[in-house]
């Protein structure tokens, strides 16, 4: 128990972040930490060694979030947006100025499917056609859903920069 | 800021995110991990005797020294992981030590009864009766449950993973596999269809939010009154059924404020020897406000505010040889309609926007005016007034259209068409009750509203 006391302590904290950037019910992403938690250390034996073990605790909580996304309706889980153009620049030091915390409320305006492909990609690390496997989609829609994150995800953080800025 | 430092930048902010989770959630874990019989219930704290702590204490550090002596001399696949976790542990002591055990057993060359002796030290210590490990490892029931009755004692649940493989050589099930990969394959699938389904589904939302956001509103005018599109008439007769004959008896247009009709109203006065007239209906001006409130990416419904004017004018000679004059009848009308239709885009692309329209309005006289004005050679007079018209003027109307985006949500267009005005014997002669059916052509600009 204490060996799981001191790994719960030692990444709690991080991958309940990992789970909240995809997630944004709180209640949800606890019963996601949860389910995590109980998934890791069942399957702690698994670990190979390769690789370091705090991204390997990462893809159970990932794996954990894609899972929980799967049993979900669809029809719930897309978000009210707006409109979503590519290509909007972001001031060259919004994001060296802003919070994790605000990026992350940042991402949080993302729409679920979009938000999650940018966490899979930029955050994560995964490939693209890593991602357009999983989700049973081109690569090429998933390049294209993945730069209308971005762009959008640009817009968000210019305006959140500029409403901080003179607000 | 280039992409890759965006991202990178985003990455490294979000990598480095951590919340602070509820104060319950671990002890949450350790009763869902007790439930599922992976983890030994929390037992009561019991006193135990200083030979009981030094036991344990010895025990523990055997266990430490064997594990690994034994798992340092191997580097057989399924057990790098225990190596490389007590490689880089700095506390070695707080090493699962059940998990150790479970891996010590599966070596084929580990004596049993070393592995007995540990695993009854550790029950012993968290309150659970020893164990018959050979018995309990010999049966096909999985983890040694709880029923069965070992050495005069309840057997019970046997804190230790793994153990649900009755034998602890490195063979594994077959058929267990199989179902485990079929069981990860349909899961991969229906992942794979679930977020082609999400993709669709936020796809076709964000169509629909992108036609209904934004609201297009357009400001027009149309149907200029100038050019060879007027209607003349060259008879009496015309004139006379438009109602705007000169009556020069009075000087002033009939006594009725309210236009029932268009009746002729030949003076005898006015007959003369050769008399000329004409009569003349210009187009019709008309301008508005329009407004397109989308229902799907490509259907629209319009509405809007539209103001027609119409101008009429007839001449005509009168009087006798001994004196004449030239009379004018001038007639001005002011329309204001409430149009209702739909609009289809045929072709949209990022500039251009080609479309379909067609729907109908009711237009109601909101002021006519009539003035009459008689010219001989010796004076010029002049009378006019107001008239009430009662009713509606009905009309459909269908067209395309075509509208360039100029820059992002404003562009101008044109809307060429075609309109037919039903007959309404209520509404004073003008174009378009002599014309019915007549072309309209509108030009605008139109702009988004979000």
């Amino acid at each position: 128990m204490e060996a799981r006391r001191e790994l719960y302590e030692r990444y709690g904290s991080t991958m309940y972040g990992v789970v909240r950037r995809y997630v944004r019910d709180v209640s949800t992403a606890e019963d996601l930490l949860h389910d995590g938690f109980v998934t890791l250390y069942m399957k702690i034996e698994d670990y190979r060694g390769d690789g370091s073990f705090e991204g390997w605790c990462r893809r159970i909580f990932v794996n954990t979030v894609l899972s929980y996304f799967r049993k979900k309706n669809p029809l719930n889980t897309a978000d009210d947006v707006e409109t979503l153009d590519a290509g909007k620049s972001v001031e060259p030091t919004a994001i060296s100025q802003m919070s994790a915390d605000e990026i992350k409320r940042c991402v949080d305006e993302l729409p679920t499917g979009y938000r999650t492909v940018f966490n899979l990609h930029a955050v994560e690390g995964y490939s693209y056609p890593e991602i357009a496997e999983i989700m049973n989609v081109s690569e090429a829609t998933t390049r294209s859903q993945y730069q209308r994150a971005r762009g959008r995800l640009a817009e968000i953080i210019s305006r959140r920069f500029r409403e901080n800025e003179y607000g | 800021m280039t992409d890759s430092n965006f991202e990178k930048r985003l990455s490294e902010k979000l990598r480095g995110y951590g919340e602070q989770p509820p104060p319950d959630m671990f002890s949450r874990i350790e009763k869902t991990l007790a439930e599922k019989g992976a983890v030994a219930p929390v037992p009561a704290v019991r006193r135990r005797s200083l030979i009981s702590r030094i036991t344990i204490t010895v025990a523990a550090a055997a266990v430490t020294g064997i594990a690994v002596v034994g798992v340092l001399r191997v580097a057989a696949p399924g057990e790098a992981d225990i190596a490389a976790e007590l490689r880089n542990k700095r506390d070695i002591e707080k090493i699962d030590i059940a998990k150790l055990i479970t891996n010590e057993l599966r070596r084929a060359d580990k004596p049993q009864n070393v592995a007995e002796t540990i695993i009854d030290v550790i029950r012993e210590d968290q309150g659970l009766p020893r164990l018959n490990l050979l018995e309990a490892l010999s049966t096909d029931s999985g983890l040694p449950g709880a029923g069965a009755e070992i050495n005069g004692t309840q057997r019970l649940a046997m804190p230790l993973p793994n153990l649900t493989v009755p034998s602890y050589a490195n063979m594994r099930d077959e058929s267990t596999e199989a179902a485990k990969r079929r069981q990860q394959l349909e899961r991969e699938r229906a992942i794979e269809d679930y977020w082609a389904e999400l993709f669709r589904e936020e796809m076709t939302q964000q169509e629909r939010r992108r036609s209904k956001n934004p609201l297009s509103t357009s400001f027009y005018a149309g149907n200029f009154g100038t050019g060879t599109g007027n209607m003349v008439y060259n008879d009496a007769s015309a004139i006379a059924a438009s109602g705007m004959m000169i009556d020069n008896t009075s000087m002033s247009i009939p006594e009725s404020n309210v236009y029932e009709g268009n009746r002729p109203n030949m003076s005898p006065a006015l007959r003369q020897d050769n008399p000329a007239y004409s009569l003349k209906h210009n187009m019709p001006i008309t301008a508005g406000i329009s407004v397109a409130y989308p229902v799907s990416p490509r259907l629209s419904i319009l509405s809007g505010i539209n103001y027609t004017y119409l101008y009429s004018l007839s001449e005509q000679t009168i009087g006798s040889s001994s004196a004449s004059g030239t009379g004018k009848v001038y007639r001005k009308q002011h329309y204001v309609g409430i149009p209702l239709g739909v609009s289809y885009s045929i072709y949209k692309n990022r500039v251009l926007d080609i479309y379909a329209k067609a729907g109908g309005m009711l237009e109601k006289a909101v002021y006519v005016s009539e003035s009459q004005e008689l010219i001989t050679a010796n004076s010029s007079d002049e009378t006019g007034g107001r008239r009430r018209v009662k009713g509606v003027q009905p009309s459909v109307d269908a067209g395309v259209g075509a509208n360039i985006r100029i820059v992002n949500g404003f562009g101008i267009y044109v809307e060429p068409g075609v309109a037919y005005y039903f007959e309404n014997p209520s509404q004073p002669k003008s174009y378009r009750t002599e014309n019915p059916t007549n072309f309209t052509l509108r030009v605008g600009f139109r702009f988004d509203i979000k």
